[in-house]
């Protein structure tokens, strides 16, 4: 009789992979235990932190920190007019950099998806995703020369007698806009690539004309997909702070709040960073009920 | 969907305007890594 020789390590192997394979469930738990962990130390840890740091103050003399359990940081920020303001300006930021990306990503999205001969969407949805790969802050700087005084905007426009916005709050707008178009046009051309065609020929053969299809039949089933992509718009605009402050002139949002009181007062730099999170998550919320985060 | 002609032109102007968006920022960094002036100034010079 003849043995087949196995090394010490290849048996426990086995036996390893064939205990888990009777125990799925600790096969499982294995499996996600290291990702969960970081989910929830370096995530949820960091926003828990942010959370309670929020209910500390700041002793007014020193700038110390004083760690004793106390909800005035939060009454400021609710109380007073300039923070309220500011958090109201920074949705509102949001809402409108999410209403612009719509307008423009649909008509894009739609040419990709159904108008565009076959063979070149793909290289058009590259050309969606190419700007992704370039550098954050190298767009936000081309804005900003884009945008300067006798830059190539005014150099466009002057012929017309317009001059560009210049820095402050419509730049940063349309600069937040610039930046997540991507993040809108991407779901909005895979919802319309999905469409199938034999619905929108039902339509025509019903006697609705193409505006009545768009209106019944191509704007109910793509919705979700353009809730998805203002999850992205929405949330990442609320929380900017480097595109505002290179192109926003004076304007504050939350994040330069934020930003400026992290080191000088940082129960209210965590307060005013609970609000963005808050918001997000109403809006989330919101946007459940659409179905739009099935369409992520 | 069946569209008209003057639809599917829309779309493609509006597609090509929406593209041009996307990419002049990007090109301008482009161009202007050519530029001879420290500073930046428009056009760049040669």
């Amino acid at each position: 009789m003849t043995t087949t020789p196995t090394t010490t390590g290849g048996t426990l192997g086995r036996r390893l992979a064939g205990s888990l394979h009777r125990r799925p469930r600790l096969r499982l738990s294995l499996l996600l235990s290291a990702p969960l962990l970081w989910l929830v130390l370096a995530y949820l840890g960091s926003l828990a932190a942010l959370f309670l740091s929020a209910f500390w103050t700041t002793d007014p003399f020193t700038s110390n920190l004083v760690k004793v359990w106390s909800t005035d940081t939060f009454r400021t920020v609710l109380t007073t007019d300039v923070y309220r303001d500011v958090a109201l300006r920074s949705i509102g930021v949001a809402v409108a950099v999410t209403v612009i990306d719509v307008v423009i990503a649909f008509p894009i999205a739609f040419y990709t998806a159904r108008v565009a001969a076959p063979r070149y969407r793909h290289l058009l949805v590259v050309a969606v995703l190419t700007p992704l790969w370039a550098s954050y802050l190298v767009k936000a700087y081309a804005w900003r020369i884009m945008l300067s005084e006798d830059g190539p905007l005014d150099w466009a426009l002057r012929p017309l007698g317009l001059s560009g916005p210049g820095y402050g709050l419509p730049a940063a707008i349309m600069v937040l806009a610039y930046l997540w178009l991507p993040y809108m046009i991407l779901p909005i051309h895979a919802a319309l690539e999905q469409l199938p065609a034999g619905l929108l020929d039902a339509s025509a053969d019903l006697g609705a004309r193409t505006w009545r299809t768009f209106r019944s039949v191509v704007l109910p089933m793509v919705l979700p997909s353009v809730a998805a992509g203002s999850v992205f718009t929405f949330s990442l605009s609320l929380g900017d702070y480097i595109a505002v402050q290179i192109v926003g002139g004076k304007t504050q949002l939350i994040g330069n709040v934020v930003y400026s009181n992290i080191t000088l007062d940082l129960p209210l730099a965590a307060a005013l960073g609970t609000v963005p999170v808050a918001v997000i998550v109403v809006y989330l919320l919101a946007v459940r009920r659409t179905g739009a985060l099935r369409s992520l | 969907m069946r569209l008209s002609r003057p639809a599917r032109i829309a779309l493609r102007v509006a597609a090509a305007l929406g593209f041009t968006v996307i990419y002049v920022p990007l090109l301008l960094v482009l161009l202007n890594s050519f530029n001879a002036a420290r500073g930046f100034g428009w056009p760049p010079r040669a």
